[in-house]
Protein backbone atom coordinates (compact mmCIF):
# COMPACT_ATOMS: atom_id res chain seq x y z
CA UNK A 1 0.00 0.00 0.00
CA UNK A 2 1.19 3.08 -1.10
CA UNK A 3 -0.66 6.01 0.55
CA UNK A 4 -0.54 6.35 4.27
CA UNK A 5 -3.21 5.84 6.22
CA UNK A 6 -4.63 6.87 9.73
CA UNK A 7 -4.50 4.97 12.81
CA UNK A 8 -8.06 4.48 12.44
CA UNK A 9 -8.25 2.92 9.13
CA UNK A 10 -4.95 0.42 9.98
CA UNK A 11 -6.40 -0.86 12.79
CA UNK A 12 -9.91 -1.40 11.02
CA UNK A 13 -8.07 -2.93 8.28
CA UNK A 14 -5.97 -5.10 10.73
CA UNK A 15 -9.69 -6.18 12.25
CA UNK A 16 -10.81 -7.56 9.04
CA UNK A 17 -7.81 -9.31 8.56
CA UNK A 18 -7.49 -11.18 11.80
CA UNK A 19 -11.68 -11.50 11.17
CA UNK A 20 -10.69 -13.11 7.85
CA UNK A 21 -8.34 -15.40 9.79
CA UNK A 22 -10.99 -16.53 12.04
CA UNK A 23 -9.43 -15.08 14.92
CA UNK A 24 -11.69 -15.41 17.67
CA UNK A 25 -13.57 -12.01 18.89
CA UNK A 26 -11.33 -11.65 22.26
CA UNK A 27 -8.01 -12.13 20.75
CA UNK A 28 -8.45 -9.52 18.29
CA UNK A 29 -9.43 -7.31 20.90
CA UNK A 30 -6.43 -8.00 23.04
CA UNK A 31 -4.30 -8.01 19.37
CA UNK A 32 -6.32 -4.26 19.09
CA UNK A 33 -5.34 -3.10 22.94
CA UNK A 34 -1.57 -4.16 22.03
CA UNK A 35 -1.76 -1.86 18.77
CA UNK A 36 -3.07 0.95 20.70
CA UNK A 37 -0.96 0.74 23.52
CA UNK A 38 2.30 0.45 21.53
CA UNK A 39 1.70 3.72 19.27
CA UNK A 40 0.84 5.82 22.82
CA UNK A 41 3.90 4.46 24.19
CA UNK A 42 6.09 4.89 20.92
CA UNK A 43 5.07 8.33 19.28
CA UNK A 44 4.69 6.06 16.28
CA UNK A 45 1.91 5.65 13.47
CA UNK A 46 0.51 2.08 13.74
CA UNK A 47 1.78 1.51 9.89
CA UNK A 48 5.46 2.45 11.01
CA UNK A 49 5.55 0.01 13.93
CA UNK A 50 3.70 -2.50 12.54
CA UNK A 51 4.17 -2.23 8.88
CA UNK A 52 1.02 -3.32 6.86
CA UNK A 53 -2.15 -4.59 8.55
CA UNK A 54 -2.40 -8.05 6.26
CA UNK A 55 1.22 -8.84 7.33
CA UNK A 56 0.83 -8.08 10.70
CA UNK A 57 -2.12 -10.03 11.06
CA UNK A 58 0.03 -13.09 9.66
CA UNK A 59 2.64 -12.66 11.71
CA UNK A 60 1.37 -12.66 14.69
CA UNK A 61 -0.20 -16.33 13.94
CA UNK A 62 -2.89 -15.97 16.42
CA UNK A 63 -5.45 -19.35 16.82
CA UNK A 64 -8.32 -20.04 15.19
CA UNK A 65 -11.41 -21.05 17.05
CA UNK A 66 -13.81 -23.13 14.92
CA UNK A 67 -13.08 -21.96 11.61
CA UNK A 68 -15.66 -24.88 10.15
CA UNK A 69 -18.13 -23.78 12.75
CA UNK A 70 -17.93 -19.71 11.65
CA UNK A 71 -17.70 -20.21 7.95
CA UNK A 72 -21.33 -22.14 8.33
CA UNK A 73 -22.61 -20.10 10.76
CA UNK A 74 -22.06 -16.90 8.47
CA UNK A 75 -21.72 -17.73 4.86
CA UNK A 76 -22.71 -21.33 3.99
CA UNK A 77 -26.19 -21.27 6.16
CA UNK A 78 -27.27 -17.76 5.01
CA UNK A 79 -26.44 -18.78 1.26
CA UNK A 80 -28.47 -21.93 1.22
CA UNK A 81 -31.35 -20.39 3.17
CA UNK A 82 -31.86 -17.61 0.59
CA UNK A 83 -31.97 -20.39 -2.05
CA UNK A 84 -34.19 -22.74 -0.62
CA UNK A 85 -36.02 -19.74 0.37
CA UNK A 86 -36.29 -18.84 -3.50
CA UNK A 87 -37.24 -22.43 -4.63
CA UNK A 88 -39.80 -22.48 -1.52
CA UNK A 89 -41.48 -18.91 -2.93
CA UNK A 90 -41.76 -20.18 -6.70
CA UNK A 91 -43.61 -23.70 -5.24
CA UNK A 92 -45.87 -21.65 -3.29
CA UNK A 93 -46.63 -19.68 -6.01
CA UNK A 94 -47.16 -22.87 -8.40
CA UNK A 95 -49.21 -24.45 -5.63
CA UNK A 96 -51.80 -21.85 -5.81
CA UNK A 97 -51.56 -22.03 -9.77
CA UNK A 98 -52.05 -25.50 -10.94
CA UNK A 99 -50.13 -27.32 -8.72
CA UNK A 100 -47.65 -28.00 -11.13
CA UNK A 101 -43.91 -27.73 -11.53
CA UNK A 102 -42.25 -28.27 -15.32
CA UNK A 103 -38.51 -28.63 -15.01
CA UNK A 104 -36.33 -29.36 -18.10
CA UNK A 105 -32.96 -30.48 -18.72
CA UNK A 106 -31.20 -27.38 -19.60
CA UNK A 107 -32.89 -25.37 -16.97
CA UNK A 108 -31.85 -27.70 -14.20
CA UNK A 109 -28.15 -27.37 -15.21
CA UNK A 110 -28.69 -23.73 -15.45
CA UNK A 111 -29.71 -23.87 -11.89
CA UNK A 112 -27.07 -25.86 -11.17
CA UNK A 113 -24.70 -23.30 -11.26
CA UNK A 114 -25.85 -21.59 -7.63
CA UNK A 115 -25.72 -24.60 -6.65
CA UNK A 116 -22.05 -25.26 -7.39
CA UNK A 117 -21.47 -21.92 -6.14
CA UNK A 118 -22.95 -22.51 -2.77
CA UNK A 119 -21.07 -26.05 -2.04
CA UNK A 120 -17.91 -24.51 -2.79
CA UNK A 121 -18.39 -22.33 0.77
CA UNK A 122 -17.58 -25.12 2.27
CA UNK A 123 -13.72 -24.74 1.77
CA UNK A 124 -12.20 -22.36 4.01
CA UNK A 125 -10.32 -20.55 0.85
CA UNK A 126 -13.64 -19.83 -0.99
CA UNK A 127 -15.60 -17.17 1.67
CA UNK A 128 -11.96 -15.83 2.13
CA UNK A 129 -11.90 -14.69 -1.33
CA UNK A 130 -15.60 -13.81 -1.41
CA UNK A 131 -14.18 -11.33 1.20
CA UNK A 132 -11.44 -9.93 0.02
CA UNK A 133 -12.06 -9.37 -3.92
CA UNK A 134 -14.59 -6.37 -3.80
CA UNK A 135 -15.89 -7.53 -7.12
CA UNK A 136 -16.68 -11.25 -6.35
CA UNK A 137 -19.73 -11.02 -4.10
CA UNK A 138 -21.18 -8.80 -7.11
CA UNK A 139 -20.21 -11.27 -9.29
CA UNK A 140 -21.42 -14.19 -7.41
CA UNK A 141 -24.95 -12.24 -6.38
CA UNK A 142 -25.29 -11.53 -10.24
CA UNK A 143 -24.39 -15.16 -11.80
CA UNK A 144 -27.29 -16.41 -9.34
CA UNK A 145 -29.59 -14.03 -10.75
CA UNK A 146 -28.83 -14.21 -14.42
CA UNK A 147 -28.91 -18.42 -13.68
CA UNK A 148 -32.55 -17.96 -12.08
CA UNK A 149 -33.32 -15.69 -15.09
CA UNK A 150 -32.37 -17.88 -17.64
CA UNK A 151 -34.27 -21.12 -15.48
CA UNK A 152 -37.37 -18.98 -15.69
CA UNK A 153 -37.14 -18.39 -19.73
CA UNK A 154 -36.17 -22.01 -20.24
CA UNK A 155 -39.63 -23.08 -18.73
CA UNK A 156 -41.14 -25.34 -20.68
CA UNK A 157 -44.66 -24.49 -21.08
CA UNK A 158 -46.42 -28.09 -21.22
CA UNK A 159 -46.00 -30.91 -19.67
CA UNK A 160 -44.88 -32.92 -23.06
CA UNK A 161 -41.73 -30.40 -22.62
CA UNK A 162 -40.78 -31.49 -19.43
CA UNK A 163 -38.34 -33.71 -18.37
CA UNK A 164 -39.63 -33.63 -14.62
CA UNK A 165 -43.10 -32.88 -14.36
CA UNK A 166 -44.38 -32.61 -10.17
CA UNK A 167 -46.71 -31.58 -8.20
CA UNK A 168 -45.50 -28.18 -6.06
CA UNK A 169 -46.72 -29.94 -2.95
CA UNK A 170 -43.51 -31.88 -2.03
CA UNK A 171 -41.21 -29.38 -3.33
CA UNK A 172 -42.90 -26.80 -1.09
CA UNK A 173 -43.06 -28.80 1.91
CA UNK A 174 -39.37 -30.41 1.32
CA UNK A 175 -37.98 -26.51 0.69
CA UNK A 176 -39.93 -25.59 4.23
CA UNK A 177 -38.60 -28.48 6.14
CA UNK A 178 -34.70 -27.40 4.65
CA UNK A 179 -35.44 -24.11 5.96
CA UNK A 180 -36.60 -25.03 9.90
CA UNK A 181 -33.51 -27.57 9.63
CA UNK A 182 -31.02 -24.90 8.14
CA UNK A 183 -32.78 -22.54 11.10
CA UNK A 184 -31.93 -25.41 13.64
CA UNK A 185 -28.62 -25.77 12.59
CA UNK A 186 -28.14 -22.18 12.94
CA UNK A 187 -29.47 -22.10 16.22
CA UNK A 188 -27.39 -24.76 17.41
CA UNK A 189 -23.93 -22.97 16.23
CA UNK A 190 -24.88 -19.74 17.81
CA UNK A 191 -26.00 -21.21 21.06
CA UNK A 192 -22.23 -22.92 20.71
CA UNK A 193 -20.46 -20.45 19.78
CA UNK A 194 -20.39 -18.51 23.37
CA UNK A 195 -20.43 -14.97 22.33
CA UNK A 196 -17.19 -15.82 20.86
CA UNK A 197 -17.56 -13.42 17.76
CA UNK A 198 -17.57 -10.16 19.89
CA UNK A 199 -14.41 -8.07 20.11
CA UNK A 200 -14.15 -7.15 23.58
CA UNK A 201 -10.80 -5.19 25.40
CA UNK A 202 -9.03 -7.47 27.32
CA UNK A 203 -9.76 -5.51 30.98
CA UNK A 204 -13.53 -6.31 30.18
CA UNK A 205 -12.92 -10.10 29.25
CA UNK A 206 -13.36 -11.19 32.27
CA UNK A 207 -16.71 -9.52 32.30
CA UNK A 208 -18.71 -11.60 29.99
CA UNK A 209 -21.05 -13.53 32.50
CA UNK A 210 -22.58 -10.07 33.13
CA UNK A 211 -22.78 -8.88 29.21
CA UNK A 212 -26.64 -8.49 28.72
CA UNK A 213 -27.74 -11.40 26.58
CA UNK A 214 -30.02 -9.22 24.02
CA UNK A 215 -27.45 -9.63 21.32
CA UNK A 216 -27.60 -13.31 21.22
CA UNK A 217 -31.43 -13.52 21.53
CA UNK A 218 -31.34 -11.54 18.39
CA UNK A 219 -28.94 -13.82 16.53
CA UNK A 220 -30.89 -16.70 17.26
CA UNK A 221 -33.95 -14.52 16.23
CA UNK A 222 -32.12 -13.83 12.86
CA UNK A 223 -31.37 -17.58 12.48
CA UNK A 224 -35.32 -18.00 11.59
CA UNK A 225 -35.70 -15.31 9.55
CA UNK A 226 -36.36 -17.62 6.49
CA UNK A 227 -38.97 -19.51 8.20
CA UNK A 228 -40.77 -16.52 8.98
CA UNK A 229 -40.05 -14.86 5.62
CA UNK A 230 -41.72 -18.39 3.94
CA UNK A 231 -45.04 -17.98 6.25
CA UNK A 232 -45.32 -14.38 4.83
CA UNK A 233 -45.21 -15.84 1.32
CA UNK A 234 -47.08 -18.84 1.42
CA UNK A 235 -50.45 -16.38 2.92
CA UNK A 236 -49.77 -14.05 0.03
CA UNK A 237 -50.11 -16.79 -2.46
CA UNK A 238 -52.84 -18.10 -0.97
CA UNK A 239 -54.75 -14.65 -0.25
CA UNK A 240 -53.65 -13.58 -3.95
CA UNK A 241 -55.47 -16.96 -5.29
CA UNK A 242 -58.43 -16.42 -3.06
CA UNK A 243 -58.96 -13.00 -4.29
CA UNK A 244 -58.16 -13.56 -8.21
CA UNK A 245 -60.31 -15.66 -9.81
CA UNK B 1 10.21 -1.13 34.93
CA UNK B 2 10.91 1.94 33.18
CA UNK B 3 11.98 2.51 29.44
CA UNK B 4 15.78 3.76 29.69
CA UNK B 5 16.78 6.27 26.95
CA UNK B 6 19.85 5.20 24.71
CA UNK B 7 23.17 7.13 26.19
CA UNK B 8 23.52 10.65 24.75
CA UNK B 9 25.37 11.18 22.16
CA UNK B 10 25.54 7.65 21.42
CA UNK B 11 23.94 7.17 18.45
CA UNK B 12 21.98 3.10 18.45
CA UNK B 13 23.35 1.00 16.30
CA UNK B 14 21.27 -0.79 13.82
CA UNK B 15 22.99 -4.46 13.13
CA UNK B 16 22.11 -6.38 10.29
CA UNK B 17 18.27 -7.56 10.59
CA UNK B 18 19.38 -10.83 9.98
CA UNK B 19 21.43 -10.90 12.67
CA UNK B 20 19.14 -9.67 15.03
CA UNK B 21 16.32 -12.60 13.75
CA UNK B 22 18.21 -14.90 14.98
CA UNK B 23 19.12 -13.46 18.42
CA UNK B 24 16.05 -11.54 19.06
CA UNK B 25 14.09 -14.39 21.31
CA UNK B 26 16.74 -14.46 23.53
CA UNK B 27 17.11 -11.03 24.19
CA UNK B 28 14.00 -10.43 24.93
CA UNK B 29 13.14 -13.13 26.87
CA UNK B 30 16.85 -11.91 29.18
CA UNK B 31 14.89 -8.48 28.68
CA UNK B 32 12.35 -9.70 30.70
CA UNK B 33 14.94 -11.53 33.34
CA UNK B 34 14.55 -9.07 36.39
CA UNK B 35 10.67 -8.70 35.98
CA UNK B 36 7.47 -8.33 33.76
CA UNK B 37 7.79 -5.71 31.04
CA UNK B 38 5.84 -4.06 28.55
CA UNK B 39 6.03 -3.68 24.68
CA UNK B 40 7.55 -0.61 24.28
CA UNK B 41 9.86 -0.40 27.77
CA UNK B 42 11.37 -3.55 26.22
CA UNK B 43 12.26 -2.13 22.45
CA UNK B 44 13.67 0.76 24.86
CA UNK B 45 15.44 -1.37 26.79
CA UNK B 46 17.52 -3.02 23.76
CA UNK B 47 18.18 0.10 22.52
CA UNK B 48 19.63 1.45 25.50
CA UNK B 49 22.02 -1.57 25.62
CA UNK B 50 23.31 -0.73 21.76
CA UNK B 51 21.42 -3.68 20.34
CA UNK B 52 19.50 -1.44 17.68
CA UNK B 53 15.96 -0.78 17.47
CA UNK B 54 13.52 -3.38 17.38
CA UNK B 55 9.99 -2.66 15.48
CA UNK B 56 6.70 -3.23 17.09
CA UNK B 57 5.83 -5.48 14.22
CA UNK B 58 8.61 -7.87 14.73
CA UNK B 59 8.50 -8.03 18.54
CA UNK B 60 5.10 -8.73 19.15
CA UNK B 61 4.64 -11.54 17.02
CA UNK B 62 7.66 -13.11 18.89
CA UNK B 63 6.00 -12.39 21.95
CA UNK B 64 2.67 -13.64 20.94
CA UNK B 65 4.06 -16.71 20.10
CA UNK B 66 6.11 -17.31 23.26
CA UNK B 67 3.05 -16.83 24.70
CA UNK B 68 1.49 -19.63 23.28
CA UNK B 69 4.84 -21.75 23.59
CA UNK B 70 4.30 -21.19 27.58
CA UNK B 71 7.38 -19.09 28.30
CA UNK B 72 5.72 -16.01 28.84
CA UNK B 73 2.98 -15.03 31.05
CA UNK B 74 0.51 -12.14 30.16
CA UNK B 75 -0.97 -9.71 32.62
CA UNK B 76 -3.07 -6.27 31.80
CA UNK B 77 -2.60 -3.54 34.23
CA UNK B 78 -4.82 -0.82 33.94
CA UNK B 79 -3.03 2.52 31.87
CA UNK B 80 -3.96 6.29 33.22
CA UNK B 81 -7.08 6.32 31.12
CA UNK B 82 -4.88 4.71 28.07
CA UNK B 83 -5.39 1.61 26.50
CA UNK B 84 -3.28 -0.22 29.23
CA UNK B 85 -0.83 -2.30 29.27
CA UNK B 86 0.27 -5.21 27.83
CA UNK B 87 3.05 -7.21 30.63
CA UNK B 88 5.00 -10.02 30.08
CA UNK B 89 6.43 -12.15 32.28
CA UNK B 90 8.64 -15.02 32.40
CA UNK B 91 7.43 -18.28 33.50
CA UNK B 92 9.26 -21.33 34.60
CA UNK B 93 9.67 -22.30 31.48
CA UNK B 94 11.08 -19.22 29.55
CA UNK B 95 13.76 -19.45 32.72
CA UNK B 96 14.83 -22.77 31.81
CA UNK B 97 14.64 -21.55 28.03
CA UNK B 98 16.61 -18.26 28.81
CA UNK B 99 19.24 -20.38 30.06
CA UNK B 100 19.48 -22.60 27.33
CA UNK B 101 19.60 -20.76 24.34
CA UNK B 102 21.96 -17.98 26.56
CA UNK B 103 24.48 -20.43 27.15
CA UNK B 104 24.09 -22.32 23.42
CA UNK B 105 24.41 -18.65 22.34
CA UNK B 106 27.54 -17.85 24.51
CA UNK B 107 29.41 -21.14 23.17
CA UNK B 108 28.71 -20.16 19.81
CA UNK B 109 29.93 -16.87 20.29
CA UNK B 110 33.08 -18.12 21.88
CA UNK B 111 33.85 -20.73 19.09
CA UNK B 112 32.77 -18.10 16.58
CA UNK B 113 35.09 -15.11 17.18
CA UNK B 114 38.09 -17.53 17.65
CA UNK B 115 37.45 -18.90 14.52
CA UNK B 116 37.37 -15.23 12.95
CA UNK B 117 40.62 -14.52 15.15
CA UNK B 118 42.72 -17.59 13.79
CA UNK B 119 40.95 -17.39 10.46
CA UNK B 120 43.72 -14.68 9.23
CA UNK B 121 46.87 -16.39 10.39
CA UNK B 122 45.97 -19.68 8.49
CA UNK B 123 45.21 -17.69 5.20
CA UNK B 124 48.56 -16.21 4.77
CA UNK B 125 49.93 -19.66 3.76
CA UNK B 126 48.11 -19.53 0.23
CA UNK B 127 50.10 -18.67 -2.68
Amino acid sequence: MTTSMTDDTWIESFTVELRLRRVSGPAIGDAIASVREFIADSGQSAEEAFGSARDYAASLELPTAGAREQAIRTVLLPVLGLFTFLIFSLASTARFDRDLILVSVPQLLVLAIPVVLIVLFIFPFYPRAVVRQRWLPAALLLAAGISGALAALMAPTSAEDAWLVGSASPLLIGTAAILVILSAIGTVVTLRSHDDDEIVAPSHAHYDAQRPRNGRLLRIAVNWLFPFMAVIIFTMSWVFSLVTP
Amino acid sequence: MTPQKPHNGQLATEWPSDWMRAVLGVFTLRALEPGASYGYAIIAELEANGLGTVKGGTLYPLLSRYEASGFVSVEWRPGDGGPGRKYFSLTEQGRIELDRTRSEWLRFATIGSDFLNTARTVGTDTP
